[in-house]
């Protein structure tokens, strides 16, 4: 370790997805289950921006209804090529979670069918956003 | 390593959450008031690097935030929280499902369980406990995804 390049957080330091994260919880019921703006409607898109890079989400759809369905991207489907048939998104059907030990700096929620219910626990490392890159291409925006 | 700054434990060295952890083991039953954090506040004695909650109902749901959940009982708990701070309305809680464990790879040095229902439930916590000092963490208060 030099004086110049003092060792610290960083999205290419092991260390800091290896400390435990601190929580960021969100989602689109509050108390007694009622349903904020962030409950997403059929074909409606919501962006969810972290404060610091994560080191894992999970992410619950809590829909009334099975015909409520919840997909995750990490692009705007809008900006993707041949969405839906490129396969670069999840599916979380009514009571289903997905966990997933990622680094991102903000994700996609989209609703299909009923309104969604949802929630998304996220631990956050202490790398600022500013150091993610935009996650896009194969996989993200492409299959 | 210089003498200045001995290698140690602390919120930002990674061997202290690599190492396993100290157990933790906590439990009680809720009180039957929606929402509320009475027998529902767990207090670690250090910071954590994983805790486990367990919803043993098999009916009812709880309510599992890192800020005290009602706007009423902010004051009563963790001095880190003031009025405005609660997870009620911000929507930072996750559901616990009856019957089921909810594993958070998490440091905090407080976490809160409530009933979803106007229904006690029965609710036990398991943590890894790093041995960093909870002095050492910082305040979850005002944080986004916590309590606004």
């Amino acid at each position: 370790m030099s004086l110049a390049k003092p060792y610290g957080v960083g999205i290419r330091n092991v260390g800091s997805y290896q400390v435990s994260g601190r929580p960021y919880i969100t989602g689109s019921m509050v108390e007694g289950g009622a349903n904020l703006e962030n409950q997403l409607l059929n074909n409606h898109q919501l962006k969810i921006s972290f404060p610091k890079v994560t080191k894992s989400i999970t992410l619950w759809n809590q829909s009334a209804t099975a015909a409520g369905v919840l997909n995750l991207t990490f692009a705007p489907t809008g900006a993707m090529t041949n969405f839906p048939t490129n396969g670069c998104y999840r599916v979380i059907a009514q009571n289903g979670s997905i966990t997933m030990p990622i680094k991102c700096k903000e994700l996609y929620l989209h609703g299909t069918g009923d309104p969604v219910a949802w929630k998304l626990y996220a631990a956050l490392t202490n790398i600022p956003t500013g150091s993610m890159y935009t996650l896009t291409g194969s996989g993200i925006s492409k299959a | 390593m210089s003498l200045a700054f001995p290698y140690s434990i602390g919120l930002r060295n990674v061997g202290s959450y690599l190492v396993s952890g100290q157990p933790y083991l906590s439990g009680a039953t809720t009180t039957t008031s929606l929402g509320s954090n009475v027998n529902g506040y767990y207090v670690f004695p250090f910071v954590t690097k994983k805790v486990t909650i367990t919803n043993n109902d098999g009916t009812n749901k709880g309510i599992v935030s890192f800020a005290p959940f009602l706007e009423a009982e902010v004051e009563d708990y963790s001095n880190d929280f003031t009025t405005g701070d609660s997870a009620s309305g911000s929507g930072n809680w996750l559901f616990l499902e009856k019957n089921s464990s909810m594993e958070l790879d998490v440091k905090c040095k407080e976490i809160y369980v409530a009933p979803f229902n106007a229904a006690a439930i029965s609710i036990t916590v398991t943590a890894e406990l790093t041995n960093i000092p909870t002095g050492s963490m910082y305040s979850f208060s005002a944080l986004k995804g916590v309590a606004t």
